[in-house]
């Protein structure tokens, strides 16, 4: 078996005397879909953040396709292809979609400090922009103000602006919270449809989401990895089962 | 299907900048002495507001103490040509060197804040240049100033121009003007410019593409600061006259506020903002004494009426004449997004 595309091992954080990341493992396959549950308070989005690096660990290592970004700041783990999309939409309000994502793809291109080009009448970056539109289901809103999109398309729209630097982990954060059952069937679709190399992470409150799309899981609660297995044995876990689905589900 | 553009055309703006500087350039050659003089101070007030513009309206970076390059460009300036005797064709290139440098050194140091706490510590920034300069008694005059009559005027007769005459300068500052103008007009429309204004309407999502964020906002704050150190170059040359009163907050205060009531973020809107707030004053201080409450009362009449600034309101107008045009299409783009989510 070939090396884990991201690999977590021992990941600590404590904010004053509260763990809220207490000794996590966890080992991605290039290509893996998996996914982080976990209740209310299990330190889902502090496990998260210590990925992208928004927030720093007090201990532990995370290596991407073997390189240790553990000491890394965020924009340079982006870098490395570690990509996240935000749980609240976080875009540019004021930009069209295709400006928004052809101005992610220059970011992502390393062509910021670029002042002798025109941005504007650049084909061939509009050109990958309307690629990316078109995998994330946006080609029909290239030219529309992203704070005129609804809700579920500022969604779309956002693992759009997560994939522009063809990054080799996707990490999302919650992708259909808030999202009617329509707008979760759609971004399900998506997910499923993105290219099958990338691994990707979801932390995910929506578990028919989580079983459909992930081929492990992984189950925290109080910061501590309780339990890891696929879909199926996730679901027959006991332990899972009370701290998670409560006692009376089955 | 690709769109041929990814930003739209914004043809007003071309329309509005000939009509200005048009009727500068046309109308100096027939000033008057006190005429020539305003639009001297118009070009040179020009030169520092849309550097403002550039670091507010685009990059986000609400600057109070933009003044303090001004005055870093005055001051070296007059230190290299005036006291060291070196020529001005040399000293001024350095004077906005030295713009430059300081912008970076300031730049690191403010950028790690934001908001309110960036807008207090650039004003924090430009008051300990302007304390230094009133107490500065040598070799600068303190807040008694000092006459550089005679030393100061870049010399250009080795091609033919002579910038002592007060026309040839005059002009001379509006090229300059415009040229500046020019330039952050072409920066913000590459990847460069554009970069700044993504992280002026989302920082944290820049980042997280992988952009060293603070490296660009002080990249940003540098050209402003160096373009400022050369208005500030200009203002003594035009002037002959340094005093700690070029680097005050007020001055930075000006330039925000024709900024904000230009239109922020549009570089046509604050050149509008130039023109009319020095014609006003103009206009006004013949007129009594109060002009500033006549100018505050009229800024607080815009604000209230044009929040996107008077060229922000000149755009609406445009484009709902545009708009009214195209009415027939039963076309509720809305709805077509929802059906589509």
């Amino acid at each position: 078996m070939s090396a884990p595309m991201l690999e977590v091992a021992g990941l600590r954080k404590a904010f004053g005397s509260l763990i809220v990341t207490d000794g996590v493992d966890l080992s991605l396959a290039a290509g893996e879909r998996a996914a982080v549950i976990g209740p209310n308070g299990a330190g889902k989005t502090t496990f998260f953040n210590l990925l992208s690096g928004e927030l720093k660990a007090d201990a532990g290592t995370i290596k991407l396709d073997g390189q240790a970004v553990t000491a890394l700041s965020p924009d340079r783990r982006a870098r490395a292809g570690l990509a996240r999309s935000f749980q609240k939409n976080n875009l540019f309000a004021d930009m069209t979609v295709l400006e928004s994502l052809a101005t992610a793809i220059l970011v992502a291109d390393r062509r910021m400090r670029v002042f002798w080009r025109s941005f504007g009448r650049d084909k061939a970056l509009s050109g990958r922009a309307v690629d990316v539109a078109e995998l994330v289901g946006l080609a029909d809103d290239l030219e529309t103000t992203v704070k005129h999109l609804s809700y579920g398309t500022q969604r779309q729209l956002e693992i759009g602006l997560a994939l522009v630097g063809r990054p080799k982990v996707l990490l999302l954060d919650e992708p259909t919270s808030g999202m009617s059952p329509e707008e979760t069937g759609a971004m399900k679709a998506l997910i499923a449809g993105l290219p099958a190399e990338l691994t990707i992470l979801l932390v995910e409150h929506d578990m028919d989401v989580v079983f459909d799309l992930a081929h492990s899981i992984t189950v925290l609660d109080y910061g501590q990895v309780v339990a890891v297995g696929t879909p199926n044995e996730i679901r027959q876990s006991a332990v899972v089962r009370e701290i998670y689905l409560g006692t009376d589900a089955a | 299907m690709i769109p041929a553009r990814i930003t739209k055309r914004d043809p007003l703006r071309a329309v509005i900048l000939i009509l200005l500087f048009g009727a500068a350039f046309v109308g100096a050659p027939v000033a008057n002495h006190y005429w020539l003089e305003i639009l001297t101070e118009i070009g040179i007030l020009l030169i520092f507001v849309v550097g403002i513009d550039f670091l507010v309206g685009y990059t986000g970076l609400i600057t109070l103490g933009h003044a303090g390059f001004m005055g870093v460009g005055a001051y070296s300036l007059v230190w290299i040509a005036h006291i060291q005797g070196i020529p001005v064709s040399i000293a001024m290139p350095l004077a906005i060197l030295a713009g430059a440098v300081v912008a970076v050194i300031v730049g690191m140091l403010v950028t790690r804040v934001s908001g309110v706490f960036f807008i207090m510590v650039t004003l924090a920034m430009s008051m300990l240049f302007y304390s230094w300069a009133f107490k500065a008694r040598r070799p600068f005059g303190g807040d008694d100033g000092l006459s550089v009559a005679g030393t100061i005027r870049l010399d250009l007769s080795s091609i033919g121009i002579d910038l002592d005459d007060q026309l040839t300068f005059c002009l001379f500052v509006l090229v300059i003007a415009l040229l500046i103008y020019l330039l952050f007009e072409w920066l913000v429309r590459t990847p460069f410019g554009q970069t700044l204004g993504a992280i002026r309407q989302n920082e944290n999502r820049v980042r997280a593409l992988g952009c060293p964020v603070g490296v660009y906002k002080v990249a940003a704050f540098t050209v402003a600061g160096a373009v400022a150190a050369l208005a500030g170059a200009l203002h003594v040359q035009s002037t002959e006259f340094l005093h700690p009163n070029v680097s005050y907050w007020i001055k930075s205060g000006e330039g925000l506020i024709i900024v904000i009531v230009g239109g922020m973020g549009t570089l046509v809107g604050p050149v509008i903002g130039t023109f009319l707030f020095v014609l006003f004053h103009k206009g006004v201080e013949s007129l009594t004494t109060h002009w500033q409450f006549w100018m505050g009362l009229t800024f607080i009449v815009i604000v209230i009426f044009a929040p996107d600034g008077i060229y922000g309101r000149l755009r609406t107008l445009a484009g709902s004449r545009k708009r009214k045009r195209k009415l027939h299409q039963p076309l509720d783009e809305e709805a077509d997004v929802r059906a589509d989510a």
